[in-house]
């Protein structure tokens, strides 16, 4: 059957709620967040006594000492990080793609997305630091007895930040790639690139590039966004005297003092500023490096010796995916040390004291983290099968408009309208509630979900509900006999992203609960200044495995219900 | 047939239009038991024509005229009420489900009762020599029988 029996009739009106309810999820929040900070920023917060619109919160802003450099090193590492890991992703694509070494990476990239940015923040600590991993085995060699007195962690450039962000970004645009990839018709623009000669690299960049970057700059700019307003990997490795914007933020929000209040949302609104500058440097940058390519393919350079640069991406690729791995096995090491002083490579001895005192003191984190998770990943699941469904049914391929929407909450930046909405929810007795921060929760996971979700929902061979309408069964029939339980596997992969999403999730969960639903990723970050090492790896590693045990689960059901059905396994 | 609609299939004045371009016009009675082959080039309309019977066009096409199934006009009746069923070339059978499932899901509202539809998937299985551990396995060969 042709494209005649590709579109079904449109959606029921119970359906039409929800791609509503998940415009109105991803868009709102954000909106009346930058309002609630909008205010307070020119003054006006009468609770505070802030009856007046004026400017002096600014000018209290501009006063604080090493502003400048706060905003710069946000703008700078923000910057940075995103373009290092979008030119290793980009070369390594165009260089490996197809190879099995592309695919072993493949493999890899949902482990490594997986893994919270708190967690392989503090793995990569453990990994650099003069007194980590590193300088231990350098010690072997080198013999020195004490750690070098160099600053490598929380350096005052912010390169440590930018590495952290860098190996955790570089999963997520890899991941996105992968999908973009079929639409960018990369393996035809190979062999016609070779066939002209062109160096395989080039030939890549010259020739898929722009159709693979259509569909990439959306999570580019999200990335960018994030890196240039992030607060719990600039916690545990960026620079502290004085820290980027987005964490002096958080501090002026958090004073003892309630007028500082005020310089924090002026403070939110700059990093609004700042983030804004840097998506526009980036916009411009792109229209730049779009003339270099034409000024490039013009002279006629094919640039064949690029062996090189393909050696150097997979390079990178493989330290990346090597430094986060490495990280987490340094967690679970420093989770048993007894004691382990340097420059000894493994620790002295092993015990499960840590362990215990993690039992003891932090059921309740665990607790929250799970509830938490659990219940906004199933509610995002849910939401994204109805956009999906009403997709569907009205003869939409994919999501439509709320696809767009999606990244407005992964595009502003959270310190900004974050602390917006805290401030409207106090304002309504609604902080510190459950519904409160599972509703902040849905905000940043259901984008996620509805993203893993719609492309195997678009790929459904829509010719089964076809069938078994023409043997008498109607639309609900249809997808809760056939389509729910085909699209188990891709359901189940999503919630457990979502689940993962939710775990990793610092600012919303501290700004909006109020500190009243202490999280593990809130207990590890809390756990970065002075901690425990042994502490912090149990608690970071903690953090990092929930994710992988949402995905086992969402691997093993599957594989339970449908042990008898070859044709549900095969299609894993 | 005797009389338009009494019994079997009519399509009456059935014209599809695809962009302004008209794709299918079609007068024709298929009588009980006869079959009415439709040929032409590809693009020309054949899936088409089928997805209207159906009642599955999509809404880029335009289309008129009725569809009368046994004296009853089905035109404007969602698939599932048409009676009306579809056989796509390769065998689509419902992964997820046994044979038996994949029977249970086609066999009539009318058999009522979990034991009798049972009996009757049962009874059919057999029919085609079927294995009993189809209910929860199928082998190639009970892959085929199942859309016998």
């Amino acid at each position: 059957m042709g494209a005649a029996l590709r579109r079904e009739p449109v959606g029921s009106p119970l359906l039409r709620l929800f791609p509503t309810a998940a415009l109105a999820l991803l868009v709102v929040p954000v909106v009346a967040g930058f309002l609630g900070i909008a205010l307070p920023a020119f003054g006006y917060l009468p609770v505070l006594g802030g009856n007046n619109i004026s400017l002096e919160p600014f000018r209290a802003l501009l006063a604080m000492p090493g502003l400048f450099r706060s905003t710069f090193l946000s703008f700078s590492t923000g910057l940075l990080a995103t373009a290092l890991a979008f030119a290793v992703v980009t070369l390594f694509v165009a260089g490996w793609r197809g190879t099995r070494f592309f695919r072993e990476l493949e493999r890899l990239v949902s482990p490594l997305l997986s893994v919270p940015h708190a967690a392989a923040a503090f793995g990569l600590a453990f990994l650099i630091a003069p007194s980590g991993f590193l300088f231990r085995v350098g010690s072997l060699f080198l013999g020195f007895e004490r750690p070098p007195d160099i600053l490598i962690v929380q350096d005052r450039l912010g390169l440590a930040m930018v590495l952290g962000l860098v190996v955790k970004e570089i999963p997520f645009l890899f991941l996105m790639a992968l999908a973009a990839l079929p639409q960018a018709r990369a393996a035809e623009m190979e062999r016609m690139t070779a066939a002209l000669g062109y160096g395989r690299v080039v030939g890549f960049i010259y020739a898929a590039l722009p159709a693979l970057y259509r569909q990439l700059r959306l999570p580019v700019l999200a990335v960018l966004a994030f890196s240039t307003s992030v607060v719990d990997v600039a916690l545990i490795l960026g620079p502290t005297t004085p820290a980027p914007l987005a964490v002096r933020v958080i501090d002026w929000q958090h004073d003892a003092d309630l007028s500082r209040h005020f310089v924090a949302a002026a403070g939110a609104v700059l990093q609004v500023g700042v983030t804004g500058a840097a998506l526009l440097v980036w916009l411009a940058a792109e229209r730049l490096m779009a003339l270099l390519c034409r000024a490039l393919i013009y002279s006629g350079w094919r640039a064949r010796r690029d062996n090189w640069l393909r050696h150097a991406a997979s390079l990178a690729m493989t330290l990346s995916a090597a430094t986060v791995l490495a990280g987490l096995c340094l967690l679970a090491l420093w989770s048993v040390a007894a004691w382990w002083r340097f420059p000894h490579v493994l620790p002295q001895g092993v015990t499960l004291a840590t362990w215990m005192r993690l039992a003891q003191n932090f059921g309740m984190a665990f607790r929250d983290t799970l509830l938490l998770a659990c219940v906004s990943s199933l509610v995002a699941t849910a939401l994204a099968i109805g956009v999906l469904e009403h997709a569907a049914r009205s003869g939409l391929h994919g999501p439509g408009g709320a696809l767009h929407a999606l990244y407005v909450p992964l595009i502003a930046p959270q310190v900004a309208f974050l602390f917006g909405l805290q401030i409207l929810f106090v304002l309504a007795g609604f902080d510190g509630t459950f519904t409160a921060v599972v509703l902040v929760h849905l905000v940043f996971v259901f984008p996620y979900v509805l993203l893993s979700l719609s492309d195997p929902w678009s790929a459904w061979d829509p010719r089964y509900g076809l069938a078994v309408r023409a043997l008498g069964h109607g639309r609900n029939a249809v997808f809760w006999r056939v389509r729910l339980p085909m699209l188990m596997r891709p359901v189940l992969v999503a919630a457990a992203l979502g689940f993962a999403v939710s775990v990793a999730l610092y600012l919303p969960t501290l700004l909006v609960g109020g500190g009243r639903w202490p999280t593990v990723t809130t207990e590890a970050v809390a756990l970065a200044s002075g901690g425990d090492p042994r502490l912090v790896g149990a608690t970071a590693l903690v953090q990092a495995l929930l994710p992988f045990l949402g995905f086992l689960i969402a691997a093993m059901v599957p594989a339970l219900l449908f042990r008898h059905r070859r044709a549900m396994l095969a299609s894993a | 047939m005797s009389g338009e609609g009494a019994c079997g299939l009519v399509l009456r004045e059935v014209a599809i239009d695809l962009d302004g371009e008209r794709l299918v016009r079609l007068d024709a009675t298929v009588s009980p038991g006869e079959v009415l082959t439709v040929m032409g080039p590809s693009g020309v309309g054949k899936s088409t024509l089928l997805a209207f019977v159906g009642g599955f066009l999509g809404r880029d096409f335009r289309a008129r005229g009725s569809i009368l199934l046994n004296g009853r006009d089905v035109t404007a009746l969602p698939p599932e009420r048409r009676g009306i069923g579809l056989l796509f070339q390769d065998a689509l059978l419902l992964p997820h489900l046994s044979v038996a499932g994949n029977l249970l899901i086609g066999l009539t509202p009318s058999v009522k009762g979990r034991v009798a539809r049972r009996q009757a998937v049962e009874a059919a299985l057999a029919e085609v020599g079927a294995s009993p551990t189809a209910i929860r396995r199928r082998s190639q060969a009970d892959r085929r029988r199942a859309w016998r």
